[in-house]
């Protein structure tokens, strides 16, 4: 291993993870947000307290009052809405229920109903609008300003970088080959995950695969731009272009020598992750890709 | 098998991003030989520009005398429809799939396309030619469960449907009666399907139901929104299984392959050694099969008659039974008569460096070579609640051994 890439590996993972992007976000807005998020907090504790309308909601508020943190909430909510700027309820409460323990036993559209009151009532305050009416459906849109050292990552969370450093063992399902970066081998939603035997030793041979990125091919060869029907999914093509070069470039200032990291499916089909740069990518990405480790091949005679 | 020199994969591979994927090796090496001195000027027409390009710049670096990091791609002719020939026995299924050697470059759309025009014809709707195109989504689909998209091509009730349905029973019986076993091993009362495959690994696949429902929030005036939402429930009927079933089998596969690919040369010289060890004192006496069936590690074995390297990863050699040593000890000589091969792999497509496409193909058609002389099939079914299921054929391993277009 070269000296110096486990701690910029540790630096890669804290730029692209969405897990460590959003403590960061929560932590800057805190400072930047503190009488915003205060009184939202406070606003969310009076109407957990404030009796409830019709009995059925005090029923269920009555169950999941002891578990609930205002400011946790509060936070959450803010860094969720800031990071996408404007979120449908759907996918807000979608997300907030993600955090909800699972021993209350409560049914989804409960659960749903539940963190639709929370984000409503933290509209109320000035770090989201909550646009509705007309027969739309609600719509959270930011009222707070993320700075421009946070836009570029935003835009690429979600999705880890190869790694710097041969990823680590797999101790675990719940391990994933990064050194901060948590989540479950098996793909898919939540109710996929379980302990039992994956063969994590293949995904552990796959993993040490090292690879780079074909220089030459990448200075002579762009990516075909198909026909678009929408300006929508041109604008889409030409992030997805533009963020492959961005991590393109960062990969080939540290080094270019990485590694995939990969996960199963639920049946063992197995995943590198990562979107923009990826060997189950489109041809362009998967011509970019090759071996770390060089052979001469010889021509015959 | 034809084996074939690195270098000679690299022109392969160059030829078959440009055009010549559906001719035979030799045809695709000649094409990129006579193209040698001007394939940059063929840029152009290529089918994939990306990946012709980087094999052409791969070429001009080894005709430099460089060396490469480029990755050479093959993969399984209709993957589905293979894994599918090989579980039922299914020679016919197999020959369309590149599992028996035929000097012609395999293609079963091609085949079925063909199949279903002459029964066409038979039943005197010669006027009705169904294109290779429309044959190939109808297939591919149809052997993943599927009866909308053929209804889509075809048209519900019609003619031209039964056909289809004929041309499947007629040409592919083993993978098309699978088919309808799988849908119908769906238990209507379990919240998720599992089974176990020979190398331990644990699918567990939740039937996941989408539902729907109203919410309304009093903090917005009582406005509601339609929330859509998957949960765990049980499920009257799925076509889900026929797809997850060969998914976890080509699976299987692929995980064979990086652990006798990609070994670690040290590791399997030890094992080589206390396993012939461990077989010389049993044919000299000196120490005997000790292995008890309850050992949860034989169970694939037990049931299945597969066996892959990763069971030395836990179990003691000197307790494993001697027909078990003697297929590991097989499985450990051939990788050990290579090098190790870094693979990167997309399910059915297999990718490495050129110096170790000889491994890839000869491995690859072993393992397939291993399913079909065992009972894997047998095994799944009877863990998803069907027993009793028998394959066409057990005596396909050795023509699958020999073939060379089961990658392509």
């Amino acid at each position: 291993m070269r000296v110096t890439d486990y701690s910029l590996q540790e630096m890669y993972e804290r730029k692209y993870s969405e897990y460590l992007l959003r403590k960061e976000i929560s932590d800057w807005l805190e400072d930047a947000y503190a009488p915003q998020l205060e009184a939202a907090t406070q606003a969310l504790t009076d109407w957990l307290h404030t009796p409830a309308t019709y009995a059925s909601k005090q029923d269920r508020l009555n169950k999941v009052i002891a578990d609930l943190e205002p400011r946790e909430l509060v936070l959450k909510a803010a860094c969720m809405v800031s990071m996408q700027g404007r979120l449908t309820m759907q996918q807000a409460a979608a997300q907030m229920i993600t955090g909800f323990p699972s021993h209350w036993g409560m049914p989804v559209p409960d659960m749903v109903r539940t963190a639709s009151e929370i984000l409503a009532r933290i509209g109320w305050e000035d770090l989201y609008t909550v646009e509705y009416g007309g027969g739309q459906e609600p719509v959270l849109i930011s009222d707070m300003e993320l700075p421009a050292m946070f836009a570029e990552r935003i835009q690429l969370a979600g999705h880890p970088l190869p790694m710097l450093i041969e990823p680590e063992p797999l101790q675990s399902n719940r391990s994933t080959g990064y050194i901060n970066i948590p989540g479950s081998l098996i793909l898919g939603s939540r109710h996929n995950h379980h302990e039992g035997e994956i063969c994590r030793s293949v995904l552990e041979i796959q993993n040490s695969v090292g690879m780079k990125l074909n220089l030459d091919f990448l200075m002579k060869v762009d990516d075909i731009r198909p026909t678009f029907e929408t300006q929508e999914q041109e604008t889409q093509w030409e992030n997805l272009n533009k963020d492959t070069k961005l991590i393109a470039r960062d990969l080939i200032k540290a080094g270019n020598w990485f590694w995939f990291t990969y996960r199963v499916d639920t049946r063992g089909r197995m995943y590198a992750r990562g979107y923009q740069i990826n060997p189950q990518g489109n041809s362009w990405r998967k011509a970019m890709l090759e071996l770390h480790r060089e052979q001469h091949v010889e021509i015959d005679p | 098998m034809k084996t074939f020199t690195a270098w000679q994969y690299l022109l392969m591979e160059a030829a078959t991003q440009h055009s010549q994927g559906k001719e035979t090796f030799e045809t695709r090496i000649q094409w990129a030989k006579d193209n040698l001195h001007h394939l940059e000027s063929l840029q152009d027409t290529a089918e994939e520009p990306a990946l012709y390009a980087v094999a052409v710049m791969a070429i001009r670096k080894v005709q430099a005398g460089k060396p490469i990091g480029t990755l050479v791609s093959m993969d399984a002719v209709c993957s589905g429809l293979q894994l599918m020939s090989v579980l039922s026995g299914d020679l016919n299924a197999a020959r369309m799939t590149g599992l028996v050697d035929s000097n012609r470059r395999p293609d079963a759309y091609t085949d079925m396309t063909g199949a279903m025009n002459k029964l066409l014809q038979k039943a005197g709707m010669a006027h009705v030619a169904v294109s290779r195109g429309e044959a190939k989504e109808a297939v591919m689909t149809a052997f993943y469960a599927s009866t909308a998209v053929p209804k889509r091509i075809f048209g519900e009730g019609t003619q031209e449907l039964d056909v289809f349905y004929k041309s499947l029973e007629q040409e592919a019986p083993g993978p098309w009666a699978l088919v309808k076993i799988l849908v119908k091993a769906w238990n209507p009362k379990a919240t998720a399907h599992c089974w176990v495959m020979p190398d331990g690994f644990e699918a567990v696949v939740p039937v996941e139901v989408m539902d729907t429902a109203r919410i309304e929030v009093e903090e917005l005036d009582g406005t509601s929104f339609t929330y859509r939402y998957a949960q765990v429930a049980p499920l009257k009927k799925g076509l889900s299984l026929a797809a997850n079933v060969v998914h976890s089998v080509d699976a299987y596969v692929a995980r064979c392959m990086h652990r006798r690919l990609n070994y670690n040369p040290w590791q399997f010289k030890a094992w080589e050694a206390k396993i012939t060890e461990t077989l010389l004192e049993r044919v000299l006496g000196t120490s005997h099969d000790i292995y008890e069936e309850s050992h949860t590690f034989l169970s694939g074995w037990l049931h299945t008659g597969l066996v892959d390297v990763n069971i030395l990863d836990y179990a003691k050699i000197e307790q494993l039974p001697t027909d078990m040593l003697q297929r590991l000890l097989k499985i450990l000589h051939r990788s050990l008569a290579d090098f190790p091969v870094q693979l990167v792999t997309v399910h059915d497509d297999y990718k490495c460096h050129p110096n170790g496409m000889n491994r890839v193909r000869e491995e690859y058609k072993e393992i397939l070579g291993e399913i079909a002389d065992a009972d894997l099939m047998e095994d799944l079914l009877e863990q998803l609640g069907v027993p009793g299921y028998k394959k066409l054929s057990r005596s396909m391993g050795n023509i699958i051994r020999s073939s060379s277009y089961a990658l392509t």
